[in-house]
């Protein structure tokens, strides 16, 4: 409760032309935007560049912004339709024939694989795990991430991605009955194993 | 934590987000191990939903990759340069001065030779008028004679008490707030550094650490290196990096806990940080750092805890942040503030 009031707090100052607060709102979403950039493949010096491009116009107009109901939800929305686009433009130049949402939860460096390692889980549960959420549609795994990461609701989740909220719903329930289905081997594996230390 | 009922009808989603689910799953300890087994017990409809919970956390965690803090920093400099400067509003002088223009150099050089002459006059001349001070809502830096740097919090004094050139110690006392960043070998020399407070007196065996003595309390938080505490009659404490001890003159207890040494030590980053702290030590804290006294109208407001961060120059900024959460309103008359809450 309090982050978002400290937030709202930040923005009314850097609406007032505070440069500490600006700085403070960039600061706090930069993970964030990069990390959720990468997703859509988008390489490092693209996501600076439109998250950059992004806060340059929100500082440009930031006398004539009203607040936003979540400030989050707003960057991520406003960042997500610019990189699309960027990377539309970059495909057609490439003539890569990408749809726009290509969204993946790909495999990534292997600090996070050590760390989950310490957590428990052997490399090969690790890439089981990854090739099931692999096999989800684009859109599917973008609302588990956006779920997982961010702060926004199903209905935030749903303007950002420009979906209905009951796709967003039906999304969900198919994109967690497939993960069932293709994990239910493993986890016969791991209940028994559960079963075993009881 | 919430009741074990609570997770009887969840889907995996809803669990995967659930922040007590997640500390379980990458960082597992004995209480959380205990709390989840209770779920599973309580609810063992839902042991298939707690594995797939457990695999979407393992696979989305795989896909994040922290930003270090010193990236995003490099990243916002470079947006920095491309904002618009916009020119502080400064009347331009009327009238050139060619008098001026033409003996600024002679100006300055006569300028600096008069500073290095107080500078020259202060450290020889008596050192014990060597003091460092920080006004209300204000923090400084200095560095010491030996090179040691010390950051001081508002409100806070630091006097060398002995000539450093000609002994074979560093002393310091201190009143207030202030963070050490000690220089161990001065001039190829080893010489303890003490910091001396009303309470004890703390002595340097190494390097960074953060000192508070304000109202007959001492508190002495150590981020790096080794620290001794010595007090009168009273065995030794020896500090390892990451503990806190806390003294007050007129008791013989002391505290000596495990911490986050960098919060304590966050406003040297121009920032405050409160997590979970009751209103009424927060109320001392910023009589101590700006000077404003906050009183309350209703007592039981001073028992209930608040969490935030603020910008440690701006003091109003916190005012409003605690009179929002608080649903109060402030009156303010000079350095006295009353919170009174909103009727509604």
């Amino acid at each position: 409760m309090n982050k978002t009031l400290v937030n709202d707090v930040v923005w009314d100052a850097f609406q007032q032309g505070s440069e500490p607060a600006f700085r403070a709102l960039y600061v706090a979403h930069y993970t964030l935007l990069v990390n959720y950039g990468r997703r859509f493949g988008a390489d490092d010096a693209l996501i600076e560049d439109t998250v950059h491009d992004l806060f340059l116009e929100l500082w440009h107009y930031r006398r004539t912004l009203t607040r936003p109901q979540s400030i989050q939800s707003y960057l991520i929305k406003a960042f997500r339709n610019r990189l699309l686009t960027q990377l539309a433009q970059q495909n057609r130049y490439q003539s890569r024939d990408e749809s726009d949402d290509s969204f993946g939860l790909l495999p990534t460096e292997p600090s996070a694989e050590e760390r989950l390692i310490e957590a428990g889980l052997h490399q090969e549960q690790q890439q089981r795990v990854q090739k099931a959420m692999a096999l989800l549609s684009p859109r599917q795994q973008e609302i588990l991430y956006l779920r997982y990461f961010s702060e926004l609701n199903y209905e935030q989740i749903c303007a950002v991605m420009g979906i209905t909220y009951h796709t967003a719903r039906t999304q969900m329930h198919q994109a967690l009955t497939a993960l069932r289905k293709r994990l239910q081997e493993n986890w016969s594996v791991s209940i028994l194993l559960m079963l075993t230390v009881q | 934590m919430k009741s074990l009922d609570y997770y009887a009808s969840l889907e995996a989603d809803d669990l995967a987000v659930e922040p007590e689910f997640r500390a379980w799953v990458l960082s597992p300890s004995p209480p959380l191990n205990q709390f989840w087994e209770s779920v599973k017990a309580v609810n063992p409809q839902q042991q298939v939903v707690i594995e797939q919970a457990r695999l979407l956390v393992y696979g989305l965690e795989m896909t994040w990759e922290d930003v270090p803090e010193e990236v995003t920093e490099a990243s916002y400099a470079r947006l920095r340069h491309r904002l618009p400067y916009e020119p502080p509003a400064v009347r331009p002088l009327s009238g050139a001065r060619p008098w001026f223009h033409r003996y600024r150099a002679v100006a300055a050089a006569l300028a600096m030779l008069l500073l290095a002459g107080v500078g020259w006059w202060l450290l020889t001349r008596s050192p014990e008028l060597l003091t460092y001070q920080t006004a209300y809502g204000k923090i400084r830096t200095v560095t010491l004679p030996d090179g040691s740097v010390v950051t001081l919090n508002a409100n806070s004094t630091l006097n060398l008490t002995n000539n450093w050139s000609t002994q074979e110690r560093r002393e310091v006392t201190l009143t207030g707030e202030a963070y050490f960043d000690v220089n161990k070998h001065p001039n190829g020399r080893r010489m303890p550094f003490i910091v001396h407070t009303g309470t004890m007196d703390v002595v340097v065996l190494g390097t960074r650490f953060s000192v508070t003595t304000r109202r007959e309390k001492t508190q002495v938080v150590l981020q790096e290196g080794k620290v001794k505490l010595e007090r009168d009659r009273q065995p030794d404490i020896m500090m390892q990096p990451g503990d806190l001890v806390e003294a007050s003159a007129n008791q013989q207890k002391i505290r000596h806990t495990r911490v986050n040494a960098d919060r304590y030590v966050a406003w040297r980053e121009n920032q405050l940080i409160f997590e979970d702290e009751p209103l009424q030590v927060i109320t001392q804290r910023v009589q101590d750092l700006y000077g404003l006294r906050v009183s309350v109208t209703d007592r039981a407001l001073l028992d209930e805890r608040f969490t935030g961060v603020t910008p440690i120059d701006q003091p109003d900024l916190l005012i409003r942040l605690l009179a929002e959460t608080f649903k109060c309103r402030t009156t303010r008359q000079g350095t006295d503030i009353v919170l009174t809450p909103k009727t509604r």
